[in-house]
């Protein structure tokens, strides 16, 4: 075979193991952005879903109102489908989900602690989908039985708030035991290699932060970016 | 013969090479491992930091991604983390040649190792198999893993009353870092010989969640294989 057509026979297989990710969030690929507080923002998130993944909104403390114009705003700059991820810890978390549906957001990320199962509810009948974090197998059962459109199983790689067991792990753990719902693999992920391997093993997408820090359209401050360029993996260390 | 803890020298390496046998180093960079080939090694072990006991801060699947696409010269063996035989086949599609195992073995019928340790292995979930805490900068703990116990509770009051007496001058820094130092000195032995599995040291890695029974070592290695075969045969399709 001639190496163009390797690359072909390589590029099908991925659209094969990545199907179910990309029909559920409607795009070119099943590539998720992490949500990463001040970082992603309308320019970040825009340009992620403009160049084909799924750029995804992060409230972090953001009031409903703020919430409301970062979402309008985003609209205006990808008519390409985005999510917004939600801290279950927020002090305003009802409102932000009315923020939410009343923008006809489709996918909402739950984050931080165990979701409550009402406001799970609450999110898909409002006609969004709802994407959680699980950390353990038990947990995504948990979640599943709670009705979660998709699970995110993100490793202690990952940068920000994390668990204890590592992104290839918790792979093993779970991938091979929940079929009902898409699970997106996060943590670690640099290379296209680990995220098809990480698919072969039963993700349907990934999704990355770290990687997309600096993208060009990051509206972050260049001393931030040089950090992240300057760093090696040893770098980034735990806080305990 | 494998050449482990801190960077071998390359007298060692050309000692070992020239008395007829191959040399294996470890190497948790990139940078390390060209060091290491130009010094003449036989195969590398790259792991990560879910493996037991002494290890670096990079995880397996970070450092496959920053090693394996750079390695040419050398067959590479991946370590950490690794329970199921699907993971160990999707490493091998990245680059390496092979994978080393610990956790997973542990619990081998085989393994001349108290049953209370086996137990614990069984017990044990990913996230007890902890890194030890170090409490002050002054005094830097190295670091393992190991399962979560007793021991590992007290460890942290150890260093804690261990700094009080530095600072009320019963030690010098230098004494105070030997007295941390000896808290582990034999405890390995305790767990593993004597079945002392909560004064002991429990070193275990991540994939300890994936050990769920005493098995043959036969069936152990044949169940990896055979995962990796069914993994790779859905690939192909």
């Amino acid at each position: 075979m001639r190496a163009d057509d390797k690359f072909e026979v390589g590029k099908r297989r991925l659209e094969r193991l990545w199907a179910r990710g990309k029909d559920f969030l409607g795009t070119e690929f099943a590539i998720l952005g992490g949500a990463m507080t001040w970082v992603s923002d309308r320019h970040l998130v825009s340009a992620i879903s403009n160049a084909g993944g799924f750029g995804v909104i992060a409230c972090g403390g953001m009031t409903p109102d703020l919430l409301r114009t970062e979402i309008r705003e985003t609209a205006a700059l990808t008519k390409k489908p985005f999510g917004v991820n939600l801290i279950t810890l927020h002090p305003n978390l009802q409102e932000l989900i009315d923020v939410c549906l009343e923008e006809k957001v489709t996918h909402v990320v739950l984050a931080g602690g165990l979701p409550r199962g009402d406001d799970i509810a609450k999110i898909k009948n409002g006609g969004a989908k709802v994407i959680c974090f699980s950390p353990a197998l038990s947990l995504a059962k948990k979640l599943i039985k709670s009705g979660v459109d998709a699970l995110v199983i993100e490793g202690a790689e990952a940068g920000g708030h994390i668990g204890p067991v590592s992104t290839a792990v918790l792979a093993q753990e779970i991938l091979p035991h929940v079929e009902s719902v898409p699970v997106f693999i996060a943590g670690g992920i640099g290379r296209g290699e680990a995220m098809a391997s990480y698919l072969q093993m039963g993700a349907s997408g990934a999704q990355l932060g770290t990687r997309f820090v600096c993208a060009t359209e990051a509206n972050v401050h260049e001393n931030f970016k040089k950090a992240f360029i300057r760093a090696s993996a040893r770098d980034a260390f735990d806080m305990g």
